[in-house]
């Protein structure tokens, strides 16, 4: 039945190529672009996590990267402490949330662009104290995970650090977040967030409690944030502040908003394009189709095609469809 | 049985008073219309009722217990429900999922039940959607209902806003002009669904204008002026009371103002 | 901890020389979101165009610009990121009208790129903006006080003084209020909203420019990436006062400058100064929602 096809057996097979290309470009030339792709998935996961505030609820949120540092702080700073990965995996998850919490419960309140600030505000306040507070995060250095007192990443007796390991982590994880996003989208929950950016006020008459389910879609995204923060320190090894600027903030937002606000396929998509373009455009991909002359000018071009997307497809790229259940 | 009662209710914006000690009670089962002029208060009522606005003097009774304290969204689970004047719909959002909003306050599911998919989570679903499709039925969208909200026609973007704020399950319905917008055949298919709803148990406070609706429908009518009760009856008392006849000032009571 | 007289005067006078930047190119954030409510992300390449606009034109001045060469760069800076703001809107904002709220962010973030790599294909290090004829200091009693930093204040406060006029006395301006307070209003009024748009793209991009000149003079170098840390610090200056007011948008850059100058001259570490002037300003906000000069509005419902 050609529908089941499209619906499953397609998208199966899709999945099955994507996950075997590792196998075939380790190896060859062509080898960098698995850790392109890696990169790809963990923006992946923070991009799915920022969706759930900004495509969902429509809380413009422009320091989400703070939670992606603190994520990897965390699992650096235990790492060197001698903690296993799949502890400080969990560690980073909380901690963000945790922070994201207590910071979400006043400023929640705040209306639009207000709230844009303050967690744009929030993000230097990170990034600067994670600069600053040297005794814990050696500042502007980093800490380093390449010495001997770390203990590698194990997973059921398998060591992991080539970036084809980190491939299938990162993969895995983003298949989790995907589903978690799924599932919240298709619930009472996700209906709540998706009636709160509609329209809040009538979504307060409709006896939702707007405030705690605000707060709840602002706590679980920083729990995506933390899941690739921790995976970043550990792939890496190595985290300075310098990885969790407003401007990755910013893009992050763009990505989200290229792809279709709400639209898990779309915000994938917008990854794909935000994290690829400008790898597509370097000198050492594709330089035989001259490549080579884009490399001073790919993020010019990058912007005239950020902006031509805005004109073309205001909606996204991939918009959130009306679905059928 | 007093289901409502109001009493000294007060609402002040800056220097201007929207409402002055306004009392108001409503009988369970009666349909009662508010009445007057534009910018006599009507929707600033609605919206101390509703808890939008908290009150600067009275009291408001719901059912036996204080609930002028209250947010919003407790008061609408007490069982307030209302519809805006200016048609609030969740644009992007289907006719039926629109409804389905309006389940959030009558159902449960948390995070946990919505990620594991309990079976609690599948049932409560269903029931969600079955509720949401037949109240969307009741309102005569049943065949609108994968229709996104904002590609609704006019009447039946109103219509939906009934069918949301039903889904609910108030006991008293606040409706803010259902009748605006509407041909007169229109109207007396809204009239028959406000008789309906009634007969289901619900309560109905309306804000009006067309006197058709009100005349044909209510069992009392409250005329508001200048933030203050001016008069109160049947429709027939209102119709020929001095002081509503002036507050209308040359539009003869009983024609469509 | 001793801390003389002349110290804090000398930071309160830093304080005062980078918030008469930072609410410069404040305005234009602000004025835009009055008339739009909309940010300009792309607003802080106005500011870097300015600056770098300002660095090409004092070639024409080898031995060191005079007073009158000062005055054609001001000029020329100011209506070359006027008009620049203008072909924003055009090009990157105006199609968008009507689409969903946070397109037009997309689009500015590709703008912002796109013009910042323009100047970066160009030329793409730290380029020194000459000193200026007014270098050096003067003495008010004990008190040292650089000639730079009073030309740069002058003239921020120069400009602000003429904008406020202008938006209170002439016509023009008259018509800007009315759009802020309700565009659809002002349209049914016969008020030719289109243009007051393009009208505020074009003071706020000049204002931006003549900051970036400001700004160049001040640190003595540009460079095509320097429109990043104002712009944030400009808008959230805005922001601090009041999103969409004026004179909000003024004090707010003002107010900023101060705490970032005097967080950098008594905090344990300078680099803290940042924290602290956002700390202050979520604070601000959690007390005054809409901002210290800006108005909450009620919900409408």
């Amino acid at each position: 039945m050609p529908k089941k096809f499209n619906r499953f057996v397609l998208p199966l097979f899709l999945a099955m190529v994507f996950l075997a290309l590792p196998f075939f470009l380790e190896g060859t030339t062509w080898g960098f672009l698995v850790r392109i792709l890696g990169v790809m998935g963990l923006y992946g996961i923070l991009a799915l996590g920022l969706n759930l505030v900004l495509g969902y609820v429509g809380l413009l949120d422009l320091g989400f990267m703070a939670f992606y540092a603190i994520g990897a702080y965390t699992t650096a700073v235990l790492s060197l402490r001698g903690w296993n990965f799949w502890f400080c995996l969990p560690a980073s998850a909380l901690m963000a949330m945790g922070v994201r919490t207590v910071l979400g419960a006043p400023v929640l309140r705040l209306r639009g662009d207000y709230l844009a600030v303050v967690t744009l505000g929030f993000g230097e306040i990170t990034r600067i104290t994670l600069n600053n507070w040297d005794s814990l995060t050696r500042g502007p250095q980093g800490i380093s995970l390449l010495s001997a007192a770390v203990p590698p990443l194990r997973f059921f007796g398998y060591s992991l650090y080539t970036n084809t390991h980190f491939f299938y982590l990162i993969f895995a994880f983003l298949a989790m977040a995907w589903l978690v996003c799924r599932r919240l989208d298709r619930s009472r929950i996700g209906r709540a967030w998706i009636a709160i950016r509609e329209d809040e006020t009538a979504a307060r008459s409709m006896g939702i409690h707007v405030a705690r389910l605000k707060n709840v879609a602002f706590t679980i995204s920083a729990g995506f944030a933390g899941v690739a923060g921790a995976l970043f320190a550990r792939w890496e090894n190595f985290v300075t502040p310098e990885s969790f600027t407003f401007w990755e903030s910013a893009l992050l937002v763009a990505m989200v908003v290229l792809g279709g606000m709400g639209s898990l396929p779309g915000v994938l998509l917008g990854v794909a394009m935000i994290v690829g373009l400008p790898e597509f455009l370097r000198a050492d991909l594709f330089s035989r189709w001259g490549g080579g002359q884009m490399v001073n000018a790919r993020y010019l071009i990058f912007g005239a095609l950020l902006v031509g997307a805005a004109l073309f497809r205001p909606e996204g790229v991939w918009p959130r469809s009306r679905r059928k259940d | 049985m007093k289901l409502l009662s109001a009493t000294g209710i007060t609402k002040r914006f800056g220097g201007l008073t929207a409402l002055d000690s306004v009392d108001l009670s409503l009988n369970a089962g009666e349909i009662v219309s508010v009445i007057g002029p534009n910018g006599a208060g009507k929707t600033t009522l609605f919206n101390v009722l509703t808890g939008f606005y908290s009150v600067d003097a009275g009291a408001i009774t719901f059912s036996g217990e204080r609930i002028d304290d209250l947010p919003v969204h407790r008061i609408t689970k007490r069982g307030i429900a209302r519809t805006f004047q200016n048609i609030r719909l969740f644009g992007s959002m289907t006719a039926l999922e629109n409804v389905m909003v309006g389940r959030h306050c009558r159902t449960r599911s948390e995070l946990a039940a919505a990620l594991f998919r309990t079976p609690a989570f599948y049932r409560e679903e269903r029931e969600i959607a079955h509720s949401s499709l037949e109240h969307l039925k009741s309102v005569g969208l049943g065949d609108q209902a994968q229709t996104p909200a904002r590609h609704l026609s006019y009447g039946d973007q109103r219509r939906l806003e009934i069918a949301r704020a039903l889904a609910t399950e108030p006991r008293l319905l606040l409706l803010d002009e259902p009748n605006a917008g509407m041909n007169s055949q229109e109207s007396g298919v809204l009239m028959e669904t406000l008789l309906r709803i009634r007969r289901e148990g619900v309560t109905l406070l309306l804000i009006e204008h067309a006197m058709r609706v009100v005349m044909g429908v209510s069992d009392r009518v409250v005329v508001l002026e200048d933030g203050r009760k001016i008069a109160e009856g049947t429709p027939a008392e209102v119709q020929i009371n001095s002081q509503v006849i002036e507050a209308y000032l040359g539009v003869p009571a009983g024609s469509d103002a | 901890m001793f801390v003389s007289g002349n110290v804090i005067f000398e930071q309160v006078l830093n304080g005062l020389t980078l918030g008469g930047i930072y609410a410069l190119i404040a305005l234009g954030y602000t004025m835009v979101y009055g008339v739009l409510r909309m940010i300009n992300f792309a607003h802080s390449e106005l500011f870097m165009l300015g600056a770098v606009g300002g660095w090409g034109l004092l070639a024409l001045w080898p031995g060191g610009a005079t007073l009158g060469g000062i005055c054609v760069i001001f000029f020329v800076a100011m209506v070359g990121s006027g008009l620049l703001a203008l072909f924003l809107n055009r090009v990157a904002y105006a199609p968008l009208r009507g689409s969903p709220r946070l397109t037009p962010l997309l689009s500015a973030i590709g703008a912002s790129l796109f013009l910042q790599n323009v100047v970066f294909l160009w030329r793409d290090s730290q380029l020194a903006f000459p000193p200026l004829f007014v270098s050096g200091h003067f003495h008010v009693g004990h008190l040292d006080v650089s000639f730079l930093q009073t030309f740069i204040i002058l003239i921020s406060i120069f400009l602000m003084v003429n904008l406020t006029l202008f938006i209170r006395k002439t016509r023009l301006g008259k018509a800007m209020r009315a759009v802020s307070q309700d565009a659809e209003t002002a349209e049914l009024m016969g008020i030719p909203v289109h243009r007051v748009v393009a009208l505020t793209f074009f003071i706020g991009g000049a204002l931006g420019g003549a900051a970036g000149v400001l700004n160049g003079l001040y640190y003595g170098s540009v460079k095509y990436n320097m429109g990043f840390a104002p712009g944030i610090k400009a808008f959230t200056s805005a922001v601090l006062g009041g999103i969409g007011s004026v004179p909000g948008a003024m004090l707010g850059g003002f107010l900023l400058g101060l705490l970032e100058s005097l967080g950098a001259g008594f905090l344990p570490k300078p680099e803290w100064k940042d924290v602290f002037a956002f700390v202050v300003l979520i604070i601000v906000l959690l007390f005054r929602p809409a901002g210290l000069l800006g108005k909450n509005r009620a919900e409408k419902v």
